[in-house]
């Protein structure tokens, strides 16, 4: 199947949602941004395309915004398409999509104890790896590390003999 | 010793001191935790498998920390895993001691730079013996376990404590 068919086809499926989609490409696969309001309606009209299978969850720090990126991939139709969306640094909150791949789950706790992202209606938003007693989102850009964990230093005699900083 | 005196014990008698029993059946027999934390535990497993075989210095493993005598922390810790190997650690029964294995348990090794890695075991427990190496063969934990014998032959027990 051709790209363009497809952006055609998935253009249709979104009609009712999205006014024009905003295509990009990514790694060489198609990628769709939308808005984070509109994300779990797009989200669910994807799935009724053929794209069953949610491949990952990973958020990017671009500063002002973090960009939420949803790989998706449809077995039966041999077809990959990156889906996209932004949301403001000072209120990270988007909704969560669970209720459409329940693949998300998991991946939604690690991004929001990593990046401090909300998702928004996730049944189950404890801590995934990071201890329940972890502060700050070690994966932002402007992550400070604590001095001392539960009593531990955490200071690296080792690299700071060679400029190397606290905070990467 | 004096012939007639030597004369009146079985023939099975030995002399020593306490000391040394105590220490010759404490290094010979110091079962360790079967326990690993990454990839150093992979050569933990061939350290006690049958080519390097830890068996015939008298270690073997055992799954629980109540019948351990040595804890051989085998890969990197997080802060995460370092309250656990902790209660391991205070689990066990004294006499006990720790061999550090590899970079990471010694130093923090190649995840030094990690948000979340614990940049040396002696932070958390006391530590006997380190290994270095990343990871190290099992020769090399095979010295480190010959290293803690010969440090366990020199312990006094018995002695006053200055």
């Amino acid at each position: 199947m051709g790209l363009e068919a497809l952006k055609e086809e998935i253009t249709k499926a979104l009609s009712t949602i999205v006014v024009e989609p905003v295509w990009a490409e990514a790694a060489g696969d198609l990628a769709l941004h939308v808005l984070p309001g509109s994300l779990k309606a797009v989200a669910a009209a994807l799935k009724g395309v053929g794209f069953r299978l949610l491949l990952a969850v990973a958020v990017v720090d671009e500063g002002e915004t973090f960009r939420v990126v949803y790989p998706l991939c449809s077995l039966e139709r041999r077809l990959r398409l990156i889906l996209m969306t932004s949301v403001p640094r000072q209120a990270p909150d988007i909704d969560s999509l669970v209720d459409v791949w329940p693949a998300a789950n998991w991946h939604e706790r690690e991004q929001a104890e990593l990046f401090g992202v909300t998702f928004v209606g996730h049944p189950d938003p404890r801590h995934l790896l990071l201890p329940d007693d972890w502060e700050g989102y070690p994966l932002r850009k402007d992550y400070k590390e604590p001095e001392v964990y539960r009593g531990i230093s955490t200071e690296r005699p080792y690299w700071e003999d060679e400029g190397c900083s606290r905070s990467n | 010793m004096h012939y007639t005196l030597r004369n009146k014990l079985p023939s099975t008698a030995l002399f020593t001191t306490v000391d040394a029993v105590l220490n010759w059946g404490r290094l010979s027999s110091l079962w360790y935790l079967l326990f690993g934390t990454a990839c150093c535990a992979i050569e933990l497993m061939q350290t006690g498998g049958p080519r390097a075989d830890l068996d015939r210095f008298g270690a073997v493993f055992r799954s629980s920390p109540r019948q351990s005598d040595l804890l051989i922390v085998a890969g990197t810790v997080t802060y995460k895993m370092a309250s656990r190997i902790k209660r391991l650690y205070e689990q066990m029964a004294d006499p006990k001691y720790v061999i550090s294995m590899g970079s990471c348990s010694n130093c923090g090794g190649l995840f030094d730079l990690g948000y979340s890695v614990l940049r040396g075991i002696d932070k958390v427990i006391p530590v006997d013996v380190y290994v270095p190496g990343c990871p190290p063969r099992p020769e090399a934990l095979t010295q480190g376990l010959l290293v803690l014998q010969e440090k366990i032959r020199k312990q006094r027990y018995l002695a006053r404590e200055a």
